[in-house]
């Protein structure tokens, strides 16, 4: 089996050749081929036509490594993104230009190296800017300054009528082949994403369609040619595709960027009060729910009367409010606070369902922009 | 290289015989050993409408030609063994050795050649100690299946290109696989990597062309031009078998699979040697046994990367 990097000493010739034919005898006719059929030629004409919005983005803080054969290393920095609008903007994943951003390079500072199609092949290379990322949601839009005529903006479509089973092409550039078609189908719907960010991302597009390290910030396209999602991780143990890849839904993405385009971040719907992590929470035999401890004194939360943890006159820690569920939907931990809030928008007036000492009744509030 | 434990359509079983529909999967596993009842199948039918009906006579027929190419292609797909005597002293009969399934091959013609990957063979091709001796296992006409002693007649390790003959008793035995072209490939059409690591047993992983023109190291380090990426799966088993479209044709040699160094296992970006080349030289390293090492075959054949003009 050919392994990529490995190579073998060549090989005294020993073959001799049969010297009982010509090479005409053995030069065999081409076979024509008809036209493809119908469903093959709609996968062509798909990939033709959306390729030119697919671009391949390269993190300019790393660079590339050499091993001892000679054949280069990919890094991990290496990955793909999308033509958003006319502008010039791009959108890819967060940690795609993790490096960058990790060395806070600011905005409007280049960060990345963006590749675009032209016609024939050539690719065309432009610096990109930062314009804006969010870590919660594991995405990033850059800037370049192409001229119009080479940006094809991708047509987004829609996530929430997703059936699982319906085709699914991927766009990308694994391991630095750029422009890589790879087709499957909907594996699974609502998926939780582990993001290489840290964070967990709900709502994600299970597909088998080959996703591997460099098809990262690429398009999941249905089979319109309308953008579903964008790949951002795999389940793997050997750190390339087993057949199972997340894409981030396009209905996220679609709410998500125009806040980055606009504002350079994204303005998390939540509560200005501060929640015990779950080892807190252990020791201080809250088992359910999560823990207020602290709440902003200007906040909507202090206003709806939330109550944080205080010490007592002896000193004894006095337990705040426990927020089980925010509009009948239970919470078991913090990280599911964080997500049934941050699925509202800021200004949405939530019923949260609190216990306080022995008793449990609601409280009204309106969300904010939260605290992180 | 050791054995696989493959059965007949199972590799990658969520890629064949199902086509992914918009009314959910169509699943038929169905065993293709032996005789199958082969339904006529119309020419494709140019179906325009998308109504249910027409999208599952679709899906249909697209089960039925993978059933009918798998079928038709079976006979000219052929098991590559090493026999190794070493390990039997006094072996004077051939078949005291122990065999070890290698890889796979296809006919090329009549006279009883049979191309493989370089790779394959290169182990047996090195060794010096005239204990090792190269099986081709094929199917021949009635479902039997035979097994013949070959020679190395050609190599070219920076194309990973071999050329074997085998003698066979009459030339009927031997089904040359039909060679299509690789020029006008289309990224997105469907191809079909067939393989036969033990001989009686094919097996088929099925995907899409999924980059065209790349470029890949070889055994002898030289960088291989023009090879067809896709996303069916390439493994020991079907390394050296054919990559076919649509129609039959063989468009690439199964050649490489992507994989991070250390794990062995696929990752969905593997690759084909072109057949536009293979054309080239394998004739050359039949009659002469070798190639010159000049590049200008590539040149001739594989061109630039081609893209469509915008639409």
């Amino acid at each position: 089996m050919l392994i990529f990097g490995f190579s073998l000493p060549t090989l005294p010739a020993l073959a001799l050749g049969d010297s009982t034919v010509t090479l005409e005898d053995v030069t065999p006719p081409v076979a024509p081929r008809g036209d493809l059929p119908p469903s093959e030629e709609r996968i062509a004409k798909l990939f033709e036509n959306n390729t030119f919005s697919v671009v391949n983005v390269f993190d300019t803080t790393l660079k590339p490594e050499l091993n001892l054969t000679g054949s280069v290393e990919v890094p991990e920095g290496n990955g793909t993104g999308i033509v958003w609008d006319k502008d010039g903007h791009i959108v890819t994943n967060y940690h795609v230009i993790g490096s960058a951003l990790s060395k806070g390079l600011g905005k409007k500072k280049p960060v990345a190296r963006v590749s675009l199609l032209v016609e024939d092949g050539v690719q065309k290379t432009f610096q990109a800017t930062l314009v804006g990322a969010d870590k919660t949601k594991d995405l990033a839009v850059l800037k370049i300054d192409a001229p119009e005529a080479l940006l094809h903006p991708i047509s987004v479509g829609k996530s929430s009528n997703l059936k699982v089973g319906q085709r699914c092409l991927a766009i990308g550039n694994p391991f630095g082949f750029d422009h890589t078609l790879t087709v499957g189908v909907v594996s699974g719907l609502n998926r939780d994403i582990n993001s290489q960010t840290g964070v967990i991302i709900g709502g994600g597009i299970q597909t088998d369609a080959a996703i591997n390290p460099g098809n990262s910030g690429g398009p999941l396209l249905n089979s319109e040619g309308k953008l579903i999602g964008i790949n951002a991780a795999i389940f793997t143990r050997t750190g390339t595709s087993a057949g199972i890849g997340f894409a981030i839904p396009v209905d996220a993405v679609s709410r998500v960027v125009p806040q980055l385009i606009k504002y350079g971040k994204i303005m998390h719907a939540g509560l200005k009060i501060q929640v015990a992590p779950d080892i807190v929470a252990k020791q201080l035999n809250v088992k359910k729910g999560s823990l207020v401890l602290s709440v902003l004194p200007s906040s909507t939360a202090a206003k709806a009367g939330l109550v944080a943890t205080r010490r007592g006159i002896a000193g004894n820690i006095l337990l705040g409010d426990v927020i089980l569920a925010v509009d009948n939907l239970s919470i078991k931990n913090p990280p599911e606070l964080a997500k049934a809030l941050d699925d509202h928008e800021i200004g949405d007036r939530v019923v949260l369902k609190v216990q306080r000492d022995d008793k449990v009744f609601d409280i009204h509030v309106e969300l904010e922009e939260s605290l992180n | 290289m050791g054995h696989l434990s493959v059965t007949v359509l199972a590799q990658q079983p969520s890629k064949v015989a199902m086509l992914p529909t918009k009314s959910g999967f169509v699943a038929r596993r169905s065993l293709l050993m032996g005789s199958l009842a082969m339904l006529q199948v119309a020419n494709p039918r140019r179906a325009l409408g998308r109504n249910a009906r027409d999208n599952h006579d679709e899906d249909l027929e697209f089960e039925m030609r993978t059933m009918q190419l798998f079928e038709s292609t079976t006979r000219s797909v052929v098991a590559i063994q090493d026999l190794d005597l070493s390990s039997n002293v006094a072996a004077v009969d051939m078949d005291d050795g122990e065999i070890q399934g290698i890889g796979s091959g296809f006919v090329w013609d009549r006279f009883g050649h049979i191309v493989t990957n370089y790779h394959v063979i290169s182990k047996i091709a090195k060794d010096t100690s005239g204990k090792k001796q190269i099986k081709v296992v094929l199917l021949g006409l009635n479902g039997d299946v035979d097994s013949y002693n070959a020679a190395i007649i050609g190599l070219d390790a920076s194309r990973d290109l071999a050329v074997l003959k085998i003698e066979v008793p009459e030339s009927s035995v031997l089904r040359p696989a039909v060679i299509g072209s690789s020029k006008d490939l289309r990224v997105g059409q469907n191809c079909y990597a067939i393989g036969n690591p033990y001989g009686y047993e094919h097996i088929l992983t099925t995907g899409v062309v999924s980059g065209l023109c790349r470029q890949i190291p070889s055994p002898s380090g030289k960088p291989i031009f023009g090879a067809i990426q896709t996303d069916a799966s390439i493994n020991a088993g079907n390394s050296g078998g054919p990559l076919l479209d649509s129609f039959g044709r063989v468009i690439g040699i199964n050649t490489a699979t992507f994989t991070r160094r250390g794990s062995g296992t696929s990752s969905g970006v593997n690759f084909a040697v072109a057949i536009d080349l293979v054309r080239q030289v394998v004739p050359h390293l039949i009659v002469e046994g070798a190639v010159s090492s000049s590049r200008s075959v590539e040149r001739g054949v594989l061109g630039p990367p081609r893209y469509l003009s915008l639409p």
